[in-house]
């Protein structure tokens, strides 16, 4: 159970058909996304540790919360590689890679104009 | 499919450390010195505990409730800040001062704020710091059954001396959880193998305050004076709990190293030059206050990002 994949797309329907890309299904036996309701976050700083970009997730995805560009920008965001390992140990958990990704996908579609 | 799945975005696996379980090793790592400070100072000691934790939690419940917020005293943080409030307290305060500080602390310093995670001080501390700038008299009276004198710290301020092996252990006078030397250690142990609590702000800290003492203490180097100031007074229940605590220090890497060098310094100045013996608690509150300042200007260079165009992006 906790050697599996970390980015990992849902299937919403069971006849979603799997191909040879495919390389792990995971089942999960109990209900995890309301095991899973994020709370505060209290600034333990394990996201820092482990974010392979040496970015702050935390404030991030507090910039990405407030709709404030210029901080996650400037603070990098751009750099981040969507891992999910911010997310993975966050003892409160925020969504953070989800947070990041969605302003990230912002600024790109921003930047092909 | 008729019925509804709930559905979240990836990573869909997570660990298993959770906010409350963060908090239930603090409280076991907290209980060997509050145990001692029980023993030392007898059932009076074990009353205030309670009464802090307990107003701590209820305080949390009713602002919570009565601002219509989700109650989070399940997160087991009021219980953290009520038991180091407690272990800040001397054992012969009126009952009502642990209450009152419980209550300060959680509505004043922490929910006033937005609650858990937003506070900019230490509750505990912030608590403690309240009671001792308006009830002196009832803060600085060590005087129990048991221990008649001033505690280690004041007598070694008066230049008398001090017994290290009794401070060791813990059989002095002082606040209930500060005492023993031993249990602290014992307790911070077990957050070090937890991995809960990290080495640099302790042990940054506790060097810094060392060679401060060291230059400026009048005695030189003598290594009986430094261990009587590292083992005295709040130091050691400082440095390993309440400096660490996750919310009011910094968050970078860099930025811990800077914060636990300010701490020591301050402490420094406090415990040599100013007119109380004590100092940890002021000088920690003072950090907590330079933590956003600290951030800014500690933010790590993300992998990639060359050192010269970090430059260029803040000019630009």
């Amino acid at each position: 159970m906790r050697d599996v994949s970390l980015i990992t797309l849902i299937l919403f329907d069971l006849d979603v058909p799997t191909t040879k890309t495919a390389s792990a299904l995971t089942c999960l036996t109990k209900d995890e996304v309301s095991a899973l309701e994020p709370s505060a976050c209290i600034n333990c700083a394990r996201c820092v540790e482990v974010c392979p970009e040496r970015l702050i997730p935390k404030n991030l995805a507090d910039a990405v919360e407030h709709n404030n560009e210029k901080a996650f920008l400037d603070m990098y965001g751009m750099e981040c590689c969507e891992c999910g390992c911010c997310s993975y140990i966050c003892p409160a958990r925020r969504q953070l890679t989800q947070l990041i990704k969605g302003m990230r996908k912002i600024q790109l579609a921003n930047r092909k104009k | 499919m008729s019925d509804m799945k709930r559905v979240s975005s990836n990573p869909h696996v997570r660990a298993n450390t959770t906010t409350s379980n963060i908090m239930m090793w603090v409280v076991i790592a907290l209980l060997p010195a509050a145990g001692f400070g029980i023993y030392n100072f007898g059932p009076d000691a074990l009353i205030i505990l309670l009464l802090s934790v307990a107003s701590c939690v209820l305080s949390e419940f009713i602002y919570e409730k009565a601002m219509h917020k989700r109650v989070t005293i399940g997160d087991l943080s009021a219980v953290v800040t009520g038991l180091l409030l407690g272990m800040n307290l001397p054992s012969t305060v009126p009952f009502w001062v642990p209450v009152l500080g419980g209550v300060f602390a959680i509505i004043l310093v922490k929910q006033l704020f937005g609650g858990l995670g937003q506070n900019f001080m230490n509750p505990a501390l912030g608590g403690r710091l309240f009671l001792v700038i308006s009830f002196p008299a009832l803060m600085t009276n060590f005087v129990t059954d048991t221990y008649t004198g001033a505690t280690p710290l004041a007598n070694l301020k008066a230049g008398a001396d001090v017994n290290i092996m009794d401070m060791l252990i813990g059989r002095t006078g002082g606040t209930i959880g500060e005492t023993s030397m031993l249990c602290i250690a014992l307790g911070a142990m077990i957050l070090f193998a937890l991995g809960i609590i990290d080495y640099v702000i302790p042990f940054t800290y506790i060097i810094t305050f060392a060679i401060f003492v060291g230059l400026f203490g009048g005695y030189g180097f003598n290594w009986a004076y430094i261990s009587a100031h590292l083992a005295g007074g709040g130091l050691m229940l400082g440095a390993f709990f309440m400096a660490t605590d996750y919310v009011t220090c910094p968050i970078t890497p860099k930025g811990r190293y800077i914060y636990g060098f300010i701490l020591g310094i301050l402490t420094g100045v406090f415990r040599i030059f100013g007119s109380n013996a004590e100092g940890v608690s002021y000088a920690i509150v003072i950090g907590n206050l330079l933590v956003p300042l600290i951030e800014k200007f500690t933010i790590p260079r993300a992998f990639g990002i060359k050192k010269t165009a970090k430059k260029e992006a803040k000019k630009a």
